[in-house]
């Protein structure tokens, strides 16, 4: 009996050496909310190697902004000043979230939009009588019979029947434009899911990278991405994808994944980038912080996080715009497109 | 209302076990067969910390409902007895903040044996092995690419039975201990920030499932129990159960703690050849 107790204390004794897990609990205070968000970005951020030019040596960072982080007498001060440490990333996929604000890095804040969301929905272009299929909205514009899809954000989902009925809708089309202009991005599934409805044939479309450990230069070797031709209807006439600063994330990669493609232009402005994939941790006092921890390179391995540059670059004409609802970009896809179809 | 629940709960494990054992008094191999069966609940404290889904540590509540069985492989040599059963736990972490709640469900199977020796008076070891199959999930809702993380594993376990009878005024009490050690196993994991999508679209699973031992993995658990009889209408197992695993795969590290309280039901199912009733000796004899 008395060994089996003995057994038994050694046992719980085990258990209770093992089980506190004090190491894991950490403080909120200053310091420790200050130095996980650091150690956070230091170890899973996946652009260090891509940005030696642009960001300046992590540690002097720390330094710079641990000592303003000292200075904060409240929560809010704080906050500020840790969002602007994230700043110094000039990463828009780069947050930090408390209950009163989102930090925020705006890449394209100091650049025209060379879009006006009213414009496009005036008679010469969508109008009220467009259709809408799921996240899609779309026309035949007439008289020269060319489809137009505005596509506002890939959060919105649309499902293949969707992007069957709108292609099948322009099958007389002469060409189709694909507006996603301010579309700020959403799920990737959705980008490779359009995308593939542009591809003819499987095509290498862009090379995925991912962080592999804590060092800045700990990244996976090139995985090559491969956009297959849908199993429903593939357009592959004349198309033009307009783009301009907003477009950001996974519009970003939808516009590098069919930039391949030779029926495609690219016309606009140059995207917004924002070709890491985020994903997210917390701080000790409740804050979140999202950072990009893989990278989309795209089909020449070359980075996309500053964004694309358009295979035909125009800006929006304001004075037509405000004057005589005309939206300049869709115009010069439309004459591209006219122009295409006189190409042998 | 607190003692409505208990009652209920008793009431709902007490129907199964009779259920079962109903079923299982058809089987008249020769001389008997002991089955003991335990239908459980349990409660109690649990943390987690999971890297791949948040750098902190959560701490919470942990709920779990179960049934384990251990039968003799023989009649006429009760030396070896088979162990299985199945379990479904829920725990629910709150963020040292207290603003995030991740959710934790899993699903565990397991398949032993189990050697008996007596060496020492009512004092009974049991060394044995079993394995175990989890499937489940952890879940953090306010994770944008990551909210997920997959409970998958399978082990083998060494394990250590050990119990004790004596009686307290005619009735019999046995307390007893089991604790085992997953030796070695297959555990999935996602490699070092590597989201969900990379592993169904691009990865395809490459590197997922890890070989795990006492190097990358080490999961224990003990159980202590008594069990004590309640007239003739059931026999009661109350227990504590510490379980702890601490992991570090894939450049991910895991722990895992769930420290409860369990209350049972046991039923000893005899199966006798050549016998119509159950001999009166038998009847709430512990084993």
């Amino acid at each position: 009996m008395r060994k089996t107790l003995t057994l038994l204390a050694s046992l719980a004794a085990l258990i209770a050496t093992t089980s506190c897990d004090k190491d894991l609990e950490k403080e909120n205070d200053v310091t420790t909310n200050f130095n996980t968000l650091w150690s956070i970005i230091d170890q899973k951020y996946c652009f260090f190697e891509f940005k030696k030019d642009s960001i300046e040596d992590w540690n002097k960072v720390r330094a710079t902004y641990y000592s303003k982080a000292l200075e904060c007498h409240t929560m809010e001060e704080l906050f500020y000043v840790m969002g602007g440490m994230l700043n110094e990333l000039k990463d828009g996929h780069v947050n930090l979230t408390s209950t009163f604000d989102v930090s925020r890095y705006n890449l394209h804040e100091k650049y025209e939009d060379n879009f006006i969301k009213n414009v496009i929905f005036t008679d010469k272009y969508l109008g009220s009588d467009y259709r809408r299929a799921g996240g899609l909205y779309y026309k035949m514009l007439t008289p020269d019979s060319i489809g137009y899809v505005y596509y506002p954000s890939f959060s919105t989902a649309f499902s293949e029947s969707n992007i069957n009925n709108v292609l099948l809708h322009f099958k007389k089309a002469k060409g189709v434009i694909v507006d996603i202009r301010g579309n700020g991005g959403g799920m990737i599934t959705n980008a490779e899911r359009l995308a593939s409805h542009f591809t003819p044939q499987k095509t290498l479309a862009s090379y995925f990278r991912r962080k592999t450990g804590r060092a800045h230069n700990a990244l996976s070797d090139k995985q090559a991405i491969y956009i297959e031709p849908a199993d429903g209807v593939i357009y592959a006439g004349p198309t033009i994808v307009l783009t301009n600063r907003d477009v950001y994330s996974a519009a970003n990669l939808f516009t590098q994944e069919v930039q391949p493609q030779r029926h495609v232009l690219i016309v606009g402005d140059r995207t917004g980038g924002g070709s890491g994939v985020p994903a997210s941790d917390e701080l000790p006092c409740g804050w979140t912080v999202r950072y990009s921890s893989a990278i989309y390179l795209d089909s020449k391995g070359r980075c996309t996080e500053w964004g694309i540059e358009p295979d035909v670059k125009v800006a929006l004409d304001k004075e037509k715009a405000y004057l005589y609802d005309t939206d300049s970009i869709i115009e010069t896809a439309r004459s591209l497109i006219a122009k295409a179809k006189k190409q042998p | 209302m607190t003692k409505k629940y208990i009652l209920l709960l008793l009431t709902l494990l007490t129907v199964r076990h009779y259920t079962e054992a109903q079923t299982d008094s058809t089987a008249t191999p020769p001389q008997y067969r002991l089955t003991t069966k335990t239908t459980w609940a349990s409660a109690g404290h649990h943390h987690t910390y999971d890297e791949y889904l948040s750098g902190l540590l959560y701490q919470g509540a942990q709920i779990g409902l179960g049934f384990d069985e251990q039968r003799y492989y023989s009649a006429t040599h009760r030396k070896f007895s088979k162990y299985d059963g199945a379990a479904l736990h829920v725990a629910s972490d709150l963020s040292p903040a207290q603003n995030y709640r991740m959710l934790s469900l899993y699903a565990r199977g397991f398949y032993g044996a189990h050697y008996h020796t007596t060496p020492i008076g009512r004092l009974k070891l049991m060394p044995g092995a079993y394995s175990n199959l989890d499937l489940g999930l952890k879940y953090l809702a306010h994770n944008s690419n990551n909210p997920v993380n997959v409970i998958a594993n399978t082990n083998l376990w060494l394990s250590l039975k050990s119990s004790y009878t004596f009686k307290i005024k005619k009735e019999p009490i046995q307390i007893s201990d089991h604790f085992s050690i997953a030796a070695v196993g297959i555990m999935f994991s996602p490699k070092y920030t590597q989201l969900y999508y990379d592993i169904s679209a691009i990865d395809n699973f490459e590197g997922n499932f890890v070989l795990t031992s006492f190097g990358n993995r080490l999961q224990f658990r003990n159980e202590f129990s008594v069990n004590f009889p309640i007239g003739r209408l059931a026999t009661i197992n109350l227990g504590m159960v510490a379980e702890r695993l601490r992991y570090d795969v894939n450049k991910l590290e895991g722990r895992n703690l769930e420290m409860s309280v369990k209350i049972g039901v046991v039923h000893n199912i005899y199966s006798f050849k050549g016998e119509e009733r159950i001999p009166a000796e038998f009847i709430n004899v512990m084993q």
